[in-house]
């Protein structure tokens, strides 16, 4: 089976996960949160046979085209839900990302995504492993916006003092803006080791491709200010949540845009 | 086999009623071997709550099970006139129907409370204890439990708070999670105040602070809820370390307005502060819920939750009865399967036998 039916299947299963998530915060679970969990979990292990298969093809993690791209950010959000979401006991995240998980995917499954390679990623280990760590600090921060958009829905509850059905169902403000700020810290990590490899192939290489270069700064720059105002008090909850949301929306706008003008490492 | 119940509740009989066929945990003990022997009852449950007493027997004859549970209420209670109206006495399938709607607190005070399940589950333990109960009253119990769980997590019967009290503490878990960490400041010791700090204390919140215009009665409020009194012209220095304020001061003027706390908010460094305002006239200005990380209430903004939420509750009513219908039903289609069980040693005597077990006074 190719890659790209493997993906249809997990996305299928994705789908499955939130309509079951929707009766789950109806509170009429068939299997309780579990069932929902198994979903997910099933998704995911068919989106990373997928994604397995094509770094057989490839010798190399598979981040060298928009299709790869957006399958491994998708891969890599469902990733962080599953391992944060055990570790921080942040389960109720889940439900929330796989709406940004299941339009990711649907849109890396466009016709013509799957198209031309970066030689220069199929030839450097250490420029591959700068993608695939700067790939996933972007999926941690799909999973920190989607934290922060939680927030603000609950807030926004607390604010006006209507409290809807969804209410119960969402955690408290301050455990959702601990959860963003320790996804915040670690993105920030990814991308810094990530970018860090990128140094390694040199500045000949970062001096062929500027924009990108000062757009990877750029973003790096944006969380890091968050992170630390977060750190040292002076931002809190509601504006890091906004800022969580448009630094991510920011990143997804213009991560095309930026690829389209590079001229070495387009992935 | 047959399920019937015999007892009376908040609904059918006022207190002074309800008090004289009280059973105390004592006289539960003795109680369940009485009813075990009396004749025309095969199995036996008794549940006795502030809000209810009933028995609940399994026997082959329906009119027996509840004259015999009827009789063994008013004679172990040794009461000399026979309680009618106030007593109800219900057959299948309105028998188990009732017990379904009881432990899923469908028939509690308040609606949907869930503190009956637990209290039903200890009475069938000691009933199971006691060996007074057999595969009908088993099966129907484990039942009423498997219905609660269900109502429970299919409809919304028991979610919200419906007390100005625990939407405050509700609210709070909204805001700061686990209220371990948190410290709350009482403003004037009122009543209501008092009452929500109660409740946040029931929680774990951390530490309480009490200050109130006549210090001596902060220092008294701050003893009894296990805290610390300050003066009224220290709060300042105070606000930087709570989370929760509850200020119910007879005051012409606004204790807290937008400006001050927007500085006070910046020595907090923006941690969120819940503020709830009992006061007549208003304590805070209201205002300052503009500010970020602020969260004011008033009375009436929690009444209106609690209203709400009771609300919910009410909507939901009918699933619940779909749900326990569609039970009940279920569950008379295994009793009707169900084997007469072998008679009593007693009624084994036949007509001669004796007519009835004497029973045992307290």
């Amino acid at each position: 089976m190719n890659e790209h039916n493997l993906i249809l299947m997990a996305l299928a299963l994705y789908v499955g996960a939130f309509v079951y998530a929707l009766f789950l915060l109806e509170g009429r679970p068939l299997w309780g949160s579990w069932g929902h969990r198994a979903l997910i979990s099933a998704g995911w292990l068919l989106h990373t046979y997928a994604l397995y298969q094509r770094a057989g093809v490839l010798q190399r993690c598979p981040v060298t085209n928009p299709f790869e791209t957006m399958m491994f950010i998708t891969w890599a959000v469902v990733l962080c839900y599953l391992i944060f979401g055990m570790t921080w006991r942040v389960s109720f995240l889940g439900p929330f990302a796989l709406p940004l998980v299941i339009a990711l995917c649907a849109f890396g499954l466009f016709p013509g995504l799957d198209r031309g390679r970066s030689d220069e990623l199929q030839r450097s280990v250490w420029l591959s492993l700068h993608a695939t760590l700067s790939l996933l600090a972007y999926g941690v921060w799909g999973l920190a916006g989607v934290t922060g958009a939680m927030y603000l829905l609950q807030e926004r509850q607390l604010k006006t003092h209507r409290l809807r059905r969804l209410f119960l169902r969402l955690p408290a403000i301050e455990r959702l803006d601990r959860t963003n700020y320790r996804l915040l810290v670690v993105g920030l990590l990814l991308l810094a080791v990530g970018m860090a490899f990128g140094f390694v192939v040199g500045v000949e290489f970062i001096k062929k491709d500027v924009p990108k270069t000062l757009w990877s700064f750029l973003v790096w720059a944006i969380y890091g200010g968050l992170t630390a105002a977060h750190a040292t008090g002076r931002l809190h909850g509601r504006k890091i949540a906004l800022g969580s949301v448009a630094a991510f929306l920011f990143l997804l706008a213009t991560f095309g845009a930026v690829n389209m003008l590079s001229t070495a490492h387009r992935f | 086999m047959h399920i019937v119940v015999v007892g009376l509740s908040h609904q059918s009989a006022p207190i002074e009623v309800r008090e004289r066929f009280a059973f105390t945990p004592g006289m539960l003990e003795r109680a369940l071997p009485v009813l075990r022997a009396a004749p025309g009852l095969d199995e036996g449950v008794i549940i006795s709550t502030c809000n209810r007493v009933e028995v609940y027997g399994a026997a082959s004859g329906a009119a027996d099970a509840i004259h015999a549970a009827d009789d063994f209420l008013h004679r172990f209670h040794k009461l000399e006139g026979r309680v009618e109206s106030e007593i109800y006495r219900f057959e299948e399938p309105r028998s188990i129907e009732h017990l379904f709607r009881v432990v899923s607190g469908l028939d509690s005070m308040v609606l949907g409370e869930t503190e009956i399940l637990g209290q039903v589950k200890k009475a069938y333990e000691q009933a199971l204890a006691a060996k007074t109960t057999g595969k009908a009253l088993n099966q129907l119990f484990q039942k009423a439990f498997q219905v609660a769980k269900k109502i429970r997590s299919q409809t919304s019967i028991t979610r919200g708070s419906v007390s100005v009290a625990s939407v405050g503490v509700e609210l709070a878990e909204k805001i700061f999670g686990d209220l371990g960490a948190s410290q709350v400041m009482i403003l004037g010791a009122g009543d209501t105040s008092e009452k929500a700090a109660r409740a946040l204390l029931s929680r774990g919140v951390r530490s309480v602070i009490v200050s109130n215009r006549t210090y001596e009665r902060a220092v008294a409020l701050a003893t009894e809820l296990g805290g610390r009194a300050v003066r009224f012209d220290s709060l300042g220095e105070e606000f930087v370390g709570v989370d929760i304020v509850i200020s119910s001061i007879a005051a012409t003027h606004q204790v807290l307005t937008r400006e001050s706390l927007g500085t006070l908010m910046v020595a907090r460094q923006n941690r969120p502060l819940f503020l709830i305002d009992l006061g007549m006239p208003r304590n805070i200005d209201p205002a300052v819920n503009e500010l970020d990380n602020v969260y004011l209430y008033n009375v009436d903004d929690l009444q209106g939750i609690a209203d709400d939420n009771m609300r919910a509750r009410r909507e939901d009513l009918a699933r619940c009865d779909a749900l326990i219908a569609e039970n009940v039903a279920r569950f008379q289609e295994w009793l009707r399967r169900l084997p007469p069980s072998a008679p009593k040693p007693c009624e084994r005597s036949g007509p001669a036998g004796p007519a009835s077990t004497p029973i045992a006074s307290h």
